[in-house]
């Protein structure tokens, strides 16, 4: 019977130590800027009157995005019966949890009041999205959690149930997450249908594209082998999400750009020659979905490792210009309280204002980012999730196992060999 | 076979508590708010104001009267020009002018709209943002609050905002019979809640209005100016297309379609 065997990585190299107290200072330094932003006010912040949901909600929706992609991959094993990719069926499942903790500390970390954090779960408001994704995003977690220790016991069977419930629970999650904006009538540039699927099939690319970067920066750094086949496998699923991608995209901009009520937010953004204009062509389009389906599709760069990888890293860059585009433009855009006049207030009425992320969001941002590499190391250390031998096509039988060099560097102890196998 | 050390009933276990806890709760709470909604929308009292936009000349009296007596700091006037993007107003005068040629500036006092049917209440994540089932009027429990800042979000007239910066009016010179400004929780207009409305106090911006173009009372009581004003029809609302029933509204609000009808001829 096809089995893969798993193992820690040993994690005594001093780059591993240097990775992870430079992590480990820059989630000190979020945790320093989180509080100093709650006892002296968000006035610290580049927020005002009129965007309230800045930086720290977008980096919110990409990791949501990034968790259930993650998720999602993981899950490929178990409902389409791809046997190949239960070789990182483990880390993509660790590496949801782990996004959807960096989201909810990027979500909380940004509330006003974040000692208030266990409201939401006794102060319900069911008609309210946001209310009920902290359920939501709660069971999401928690499957994940099981679908991870299943694997780690070596079940199949509860994998493969916790592995389908953990997909369908990635696509409540994601679709839930863009309801949030999708249903805000008040706010043109928000109030969509599209919304909530765009957002799962984004999440899907992003999540494919991340899933093999870090494979392949994990499987470098910790000297294992490395197939390029298993690469290709993905990278043709992640070109057909990408244009998928795009075709969501564009026609929900270009349904804007006929709608009355839309029209004027769909100029400012598309041709508006500002900061947004350049996120929608350069980072979305270009960077996110044509120069990464360019490289998938010809035939010079599709089969080049490195070159799938740049297409991977392109597409993510795409993907956060996406959340970008769907968060701040709604906000920065004056609201049409008198539709056909010219309004000015000293409350910003009536101007399209500017959003920069101030000092302490910078620190809050990297923070969250290094909340996730600093939990990452510290699983890849203490949980059996990387396979031993690399990435396969065809899995390892048993009578490969005896070869298996466990004491590899970089290589801890190998999970689920029969006895006498370890070194 | 890999069954070792897991079995079905532990699974079992874990996966319906989770379910229970996941589903029990909002279930639970669905029936609460369901009930809350019918009572509210049969309430008999429903506090509104109008805005007579014919006598309204712009002085700001209001927004002044607003700030003392609701303890609403004028943060740019302390901390200067950066503050401006943060200064809370619970009602602001703007200045519109239509889109017109020869069209005149004309002010429009702008404050929460108290609606029947507030987005604000229908998003706020632990409902601490309530429609007051006595009297209409819409309030935050700032004390439920935890500053998500959706209800900013959701509120089409940008009516809300959050607390940026503890006010630097020391405690004992703010009004006390209003609460101080809790940091980082939402804030807007309370249509004066802590008065006696019902005795007939009327809000701080309505009292101070010189030109009397602000007018509150019960719309549902016949005898109160403020639901004559409504039954007469000339006084229209802010985004009707919304269907969020605010209960504040407008007289003279068209005014300058004159100046269209002297365009087109």
């Amino acid at each position: 019977m096809a089995k893969y065997y798993f193992s820690r990585i040993e994690g005594k190299s001093g780059s591993f130590w240097v990775a992870t107290a430079i992590c480990g200072g820059l989630v000190l330094g979020w945790l320093v800027a989180t509080l100093v932003r709650f006892v002296k006010g968000y006035y610290l912040t580049g927020m005002s009157n009129s965007v309230t949901w800045a930086g720290d909600k977008v980096i919110f929706v990409l990791f949501v995005g990034l968790s259930a992609g993650s998720l999602m991959i993981s899950g490929l094993a178990v409902i389409f019966k791809q046997k190949e990719y239960k070789v990182l069926s483990r880390v993509a499942a660790f590496n949801s949890v782990l996004f959807m903790v960096g989201a909810l500390a990027a979500l909380i970390g940004g509330w006003g009041r974040p000692d208030r954090i266990f409201l939401p779960f006794y102060m319900v408001n069911p008609r309210s999205l946001l209310s009920l994704n902290a359920f939501i995003y709660m069971s999401y977690m928690t499957i994940g959690v099981l679908y991870l220790w299943a694997q780690f016991k070596e079940n199949e069977r509860w994998t493969n149930v916790m592995g389908t419930m953990a997909v369908i629970a990635a696509v409540f999650v994601h679709s839930g997450t863009g309801f949030i904006f999708g249903i805000i009538n008040g706010r043109d540039m928000y109030f969509s249908s599209i919304t909530p699927l765009a957002f799962v099939i984004a999440a899907l690319s992003s999540g494919t594209a991340l899933a093999m970067i870090m494979l392949y920066f994990t499987f470098k750094y910790t000297k294992r082998q490395i197939d390029t086949r298993f690469f290709l496998q993905l990278s043709k699923i992640m070109l057909a999400l990408i244009i998928f991608v795009f075709y969501l995209v564009t026609i929900e901009h270009l349904t804007h750009l006929y709608d009355p009520e839309f029209q004027f937010g769909e100029k400012f953004v598309m041709f508006g020659g500002n900061f947004f204009t350049f996120v929608f062509w350069v980072q979305l389009y270009l960077v996110g979905l044509l120069i990464p389906a360019f490289i998938l599709f010809n035939p010079g760069t599709r089969n080049k490792l490195n070159w799938i990888l740049g297409a991977s890293a392109c597409h993510i860059i795409g993907v956060l210009g996406e959340r970008m585009l769907f968060i701040l433009p709604g906000q920065v855009l004056a609201q049409p309280i008198m539709p056909g006049y010219e309004l000015t207030s000293g409350f910003q009425d009536g101007i399209t204002v500017t959003y920069i992320p101030r000092l302490i969001e910078w620190i809050q941002f990297a923070g969250i980012f290094a909340l996730i590499g600093f939990i990452y190391l510290l699983g890849l250390k203490l949980l059996p999730l990387m396979p031993v031998e690399g990435i396969f096509v065809k899995p390892v039988h048993e009578e490969a196992v005896e070869e298996v060099p466990v004491e590899e560097e970089g290589v801890g102890p190998v999970e689920g060999l029969p006895e006498g196998a370890q070194a | 076979m890999a069954n070792e050390g897991m079995d079905r009933r532990t699974f079992l276990k874990l996966g319906g508590l989770i379910a229970a806890a996941g589903a029990a709760m909002p279930a639970s709470q669905l029936l609460v708010t369901s009930s809350m909604a019918s009572s509210a929308t049969t309430s008999q009292m429903q506090y509104s104001m109008t805005v007579d936009l014919n006598k309204c000349n712009g002085c700001k009296v209001c927004e002044q009267a607003c700030r003392e007596e609701n303890n609403v700091p004028d943060l740019e006037a302390v901390y200067g020009e950066d503050a401006k993007r943060y200064t809370p107003y619970w009602i602001r005068v703007a200045e519109m002018k239509q889109d017109l040629p020869g069209a005149e500036e004309r002010p429009l006092p702008l404050l929460c709209q108290h609606c029947i049917d507030p987005p604000c209440v229908h998003v706020c994540v632990t409902k601490a943002s309530f429609r007051r089932e006595k009297d209409g009027i819409v309030l935050i429990d700032e004390h439920r609050c935890i500053g998500c800042r959706y209800c900013v979000i959701a509120c089409p007239y940008r009516a809300r905002t959050i607390v940026f910066r503890d006010n630097p009016t020391p405690r004992d010179e703010q009004n006390k019979k209003v609460p101080a400004m809790m940091l980082g929780v939402a804030t807007k207009c309370t249509f004066c809640a802590h008065k006696d409305l019902d005795a007939g106090e009327l809000p701080a911006c309505v009292e101070a209005c010189p030109h009397k173009a602000l007018t509150f009372g019960n719309r549902n009581d016949h005898k109160e100016k403020v639901a004559r004003q409504i039954a007469d029809g000339n006084v229209q609302v802010l985004r009707p297309n919304l269907e969020v029933k605010p209960n504040v509204f407008y007289m003279g609000l068209s005014k300058n379609e004159a100046a269209l009808e002297k365009v087109l001829g």
